[in-house]
């Protein structure tokens, strides 16, 4: 299939999930009261600011998961690989336990950005050789260490500041800031895929190993570091808005892979596009089933995606 | 055009002893050098250094005169392609006409679309090394000797000035073996050609200069009659060899 056509249809469901996730929601709201006296409706706005957020965490994350499986040709690279989950974990518990939440709503996320920010710089000081293995293992180290830090903070925490942290980590997008949250990681986002795109054989050569990519005039090392550092940036902008939901970025970037194969230039924006849909519909499907108490967007995301995964993968095996 | 290494001297990371002790070796177009040596001898870290992959100890590596390391990533792989031993299998399956592709120099990067002379080239080298109904395959699902003919054609694509070959046949059948050497031969008057293999036949049937690896240095170097030579290749090897005519055409065998 062109590669146009397959984008047409992806941003066809990408538009159905957005129209879905701004009409369903746990309370029932008639179409005619969206817009009351020229004035939208909050909760309408707020699922507005949601489901936008579902879609770019969501595109975010399928993203940087592509470019990790990418770049470390490793099979089960997900975009948190790199000490992300760990040091956004230990900024946000911090700011929770410590008591910097009551300075203000965006004090948690800030020091989840700054926490993942740190582990990630931590794991590219501490690798000396800096190739796609040392850095991986450099990342578990890193993350492994952040994430006993964590343990040892809510330990000693209060049980009332152990729940917000617990779900904080569960990850959701219902509390995100439009203007300080959303807009700059959509601006990101588009920044990064742009970048990625006119990178994208670069990161075709790089899949066939650092050796390759450079006797194919790529600078594998600094393109090596540079893919990875921004990856790692989408992702720790994404568990700095919505917490650690995983599975999207490990799974998405597979079923994009098995259903188109080639070129990372043709598999990017479908990869977004597909990630930004499975995640408003996660969100959607937690907030439906369960209106009372939400279902955590990261427990809908592994639920619903493994069974679909397994189903791709042995579909595409028969057709082998 | 030419590749010139000179006093090559490399350690590996952790290792007591230099692999490679004071290499020096040129490369130009006009005909085929082959480089043999045992197993772990420095072979393919010698290809590595001379692409600028790696960084030797001391001693240097131009190209055109050049420090190779100071050549701008596109213009040193339009001058010099490797085709190196091991590549290993993407988890993005590019079937084989993108990843000959790859290849090309100033493909558009944001649409990836190919202009009608690039599209000949493509089309030109496929047929060359026989690919030409492979083309739409995915490259995971070709056995080692069909990647490896893709890869060759990934690098002669561009039609690069000097080739570094790491063990081009080493998943070869016999046939394709030969026609490796055909063609090899018809492109050694334009390119210059490093041929690294374990395939003395392989030397013998295509090389004009042979170099013989040997605890770190060059212990022989001259013609394929000069160096493959029982004689000589019995203290590099450790077995005896025979050199016998084989309807006309020498042949060399280990005893």
């Amino acid at each position: 299939m062109k590669t146009a056509r397959v984008i047409l249809i992806y941003l066809a469901a990408a538009l159905a999930a957005a129209v879905c996730g701004v009409l369903f929601g746990a309370a029932r709201i008639p179409l005619n009261e969206f817009v009351q006296d020229g004035v939208l409706n909050p909760i309408v706005e707020l699922r507005i600011v949601r489901t936008a957020s579902a879609a770019v965490v969501g595109a975010s994350l399928a993203v940087s998961g592509l470019v990790f499986q990418a770049v470390l040709r490793n099979a089960l690279a997900e975009p948190f690989l790199l000490g992300v989950s760990g040091g956004a974990g230990l900024g946000a518990a911090g700011a929770i336990i410590l008591g910097f939440g009551a300075w203000g709503f965006m004090s948690v996320p800030l020091f989840a950005l700054l926490g993942a920010v740190v582990a990630n710089l931590l794991v590219f000081a501490a690798v000396r050789k800096r190739t796609a293995e040392e850095l991986l293992l450099g990342g578990v180290m890193i993350g492994t260490l952040a994430s006993s830090l964590l343990m040892v903070l809510i330990t000693f925490s209060h049980s009332h500041d152990m729940a917000g942290v617990i779900w904080w980590m569960l990850g959701s997008v219902q509390n995100v800031d439009p203007a300080r949250q959303l807009a700059p990681a959509a601006v990101l986002l588009c920044a990064a895929m742009v970048f990625l795109l006119v990178r994208s054989r670069d990161i075709d050569l790089l899949a066939f190993g650092p050796e390759y990519a450079w006797n194919h005039g790529v600078d594998a090392r600094t393109m090596t570091v540079l893919l990875l550092a921004l990856a790692s940036l989408l992702a720790a902008v994404t568990v700095s808005m919505a917490g650690i939901i995983g599975f999207c970025g490990l799974v998405v970037p597979h079923v994009i892979r098995r259903l188109h194969g080639g070129s990372h230039r043709k598999i990017l924006v479908p990869a977004a596009l597909a990630g930004a849909v499975f995640l408003m519909l996660a969100d959607i499907l937690g907030r439906v089933v369960s209106p009372v108490r939400e279902l955590p967007v990261g427990m809908v995301t592994a639920a619903v995606g493994c069974p679909v995964f397994l189903w791709i993968l042995n579909r595409s095996r028969a057709g082998t | 055009m030419k590749l010139n290494a000179e006093q090559i001297v490399y350690t590996h990371p952790g290792a007591r002893e230099p692999l490679l002790n004071g290499i020096s070796l040129e490369i130009a177009p006009g005909g085929i050098s082959a480089l043999l040596g045992r197993n772990g001898s420095g072979k393919s870290t010698l290809v590595r250094i001379l692409s600028g992959y790696l960084k030797p100890d001391s001693g240097s590596v131009t190209l055109d005169g050049r420090p190779v390391s100071t050549w701008s990533p596109a213009e040193r792989v339009r001058r010099l392609a490797v085709v190196q031993q091991h590549v290993p299998v993407p988890l993005t399956d590019c079937t084989v006409r993108e990843t000959v592709a790859m290849g090309l120099p100033g493909v558009s990067r944001l649409s990836g679309s190919l202009s009608p002379a690039q599209k000949e080239r493509l089309e030109r080298t496929l047929e060359l090394l026989e690919l030409t109904s492979l083309a739409g395959r995915p490259c995971g699902t070709l056995s080692g000797g069909e990647r490896q003919r893709v890869f060759t054609a990934a690098a002669l694509v561009r039609s690069p000035g000097l080739l570094l070959l790491d063990e081009p046949t080493s998943a070869a059948d016999p046939a394709v073996t030969m026609k490796t050497v055909s063609r090899l031969r018809r492109l050694a008057p334009e390119v210059g050609i490093l041929l690294v293999t374990h395939d003395l036949q392989l030397a013998l049937d295509c090389a004009g200069h042979v170099m013989l690896l040997n605890g770190g240095r060059i212990a022989a170097a001259g013609t394929p009659a000069e160096v493959l030579t029982p004689e000589t290749l019995k203290p590099v090897y450790g077995c005896a060899f025979r050199r016998f005519d084989c309807g006309g055409r020498p042949a060399i065998l280990p005893e």
